[in-house]
């Protein structure tokens, strides 16, 4: 089955089998190896990608279903050496542990602060609520978003 | 630039896919394939698929995804009847505006359905079709008398409440297009749900009452109980109790003098029978409280 998708603000024109969820089609041969493969059942959220303009889990996506889909990864962010303002806010806070997680948080927290600029402790810990870091940094994560959201407005 | 894609290990057996762009398309392909399957948000479905790999199990030879069929996105409300098409996705229906009255229960049970991901990728018709016993809108549907609308081989509609769906265990081969709920402003709706810790968001049992009010008292009330280990249960008990109560603080108390303790007992366990004393409480008042304030 050939799709067409606008990956990271690129056109792509994939020749699928029907079988490949998005997360194979974007890590094993796309080559973009930002997005984590961690518990392939819909669980802990380090596959997170963005789906026209929600967060979505990509080991749960089929790949066809994202024919004339806009998808966002975490390689769509920086722009050349200069990271986004979510990604520097994780560095500049200390949001990072082992970084497993990192990818699927910060393009849960960019799906967040594109729909809600301004959002509050609350809305962002519930958005963070399909996301697990197991290095339990998260009040670190919630600092880092608010930040970013602030540097954002 | 096309990139071809060798079928080398994936996590799902081969399997054909299918995306139709008519209901009537994919009507005819899920009478007409055999070893098929129908793909909404995916969040059970491929799971599935993948534990079925997993675990050596043969899969459906084909799926049918219904993404592609713009009829049955979106909310509709007319002439004071809400139609959710089935691939609503959980987020669009908790976000919708159209959700007052009675209808506002919807909103409460959409917003603790799973998480932010599986809300914005899980739709109302995956939920339903699934048939599974702990999802939260089973509940909320019996008792805002819902209807379920089916499109069936030959593109022939037809269409069931909710209750007979759940109640009844009423298996279908059709394909669910909607759901449509009356918006009854004079109706009052509470929704309660318990789970064993608040990291886990599957629920152990949730409730629904449902009220019309006339002259201040219950009327036409609906009790649904939805436990982990059956499907929606109304306790008629507390039904007939309620109706014709006026609405007073110690109707709450007294609710739970006339629990239908058989059907407690058949179906839940002492954890359970506690919190739902707890959530029936505390549903009762809360539309006793709802009243008050209008």
């Amino acid at each position: 089955m050939r799709i067409k998708l606008t990956l990271n603000s690129k056109q792509q024109e994939l020749d699928l089998n029907g079988n490949e969820t998005l997360l194979e089609v974007i890590r094993d041969h796309l080559k973009l190896t930002g997005t984590k493969s961690s518990c392939d059942e819909a669980e802990c959220g380090s596959c997170t990608v963005i789906i026209n303009g929600r967060s979505a889990l990509s080991c749960i996506t089929m790949a066809c279903d994202c024919d004339g889909a806009s998808v966002e990864t975490i390689e769509g962010l920086s722009s050349g050496d200069e990271l986004h303002p979510i990604q520097q806010a994780f560095l500049d806070k200390g949001a990072v542990q082992c970084g497993f997680c990192t990818p699927g948080m910060i393009m849960s927290s960019k799906a967040l602060l594109d729909n809600n600029p301004k959002p509050s402790h609350e809305e962002i810990k519930r958005s963070l609520d399909g996301n697990l870091c197991r290095c339990a940094c998260y009040q670190k994560i919630f600092e880092a978003v608010d930040t970013a959201a602030k540097k954002m407005a | 630039m096309l990139y071809v894609f060798e079928n080398y290990n994936m996590l799902i057996n081969p399997i054909k896919f299918y995306r139709p762009k008519t209901v009537k398309e994919a009507a005819e392909l899920y009478s007409s394939l055999e070893s098929v399957k129908l793909l909404a948000g995916g969040t059970f479905v491929v799971n599935n698929l993948k534990a079925s790999k997993r675990a050596g199990r043969k899969t459906n030879a084909n799926l049918i995804s219904l993404k592609g069929i713009d009829a049955l996105k979106g909310l509709v409300l007319s002439k004071d009847v809400l139609t959710i098409n089935s691939m609503a996705t959980i987020t669009e229906i908790f976000e919708s505006s159209y959700l007052k009255d009675n209808l506002s229960v919807l909103k409460n049970a959409c917003s603790t359905i799973g998480t932010t991901q599986i809300r914005n990728m899980a739709t109302i018709g995956g939920n339903i079709a699934c048939r599974y016993t702990w999802t939260e809108l089973p509940a909320v549907l019996i008792a805002l008398e819902a209807t379920l609308n089916f499109t069936g081989k030959n593109n022939k509609p037809q269409s069931i409440s909710a209750e007979e769906f759940f109640l009844n265990s009423a298996k279908t081969e059709d394909i669910l297009t909607s759901i449509t709920i009356k918006h009854k402003p004079g109706s009052s709706c509470s929704y309660q749900r318990f789970t064993k810790s608040s990291a886990i968001g599957i629920p152990l049992g949730a409730l629904c009452i449902r009220t019309d009010l006339r002259s201040g008292s219950f009327s036409n009330t609906k009790v649904v109980l939805n436990t982990t280990n059956s499907f929606p249960q109304r306790d008629r008990m507390l039904e007939e109790f309620l109706n014709g109560q006026k609405a007073s603080d110690g109707v709450a108390e007294s609710s739970l003098n006339n629990i239908d303790n058989d059907l407690f007992e058949k179906f839940i366990n002492d954890y359970q029978k506690h919190m739902f004393k707890i959530s029936i409480k505390n549903a009762v008042k809360q539309i006793i409280k709802g009243l008050k304030v209008k």
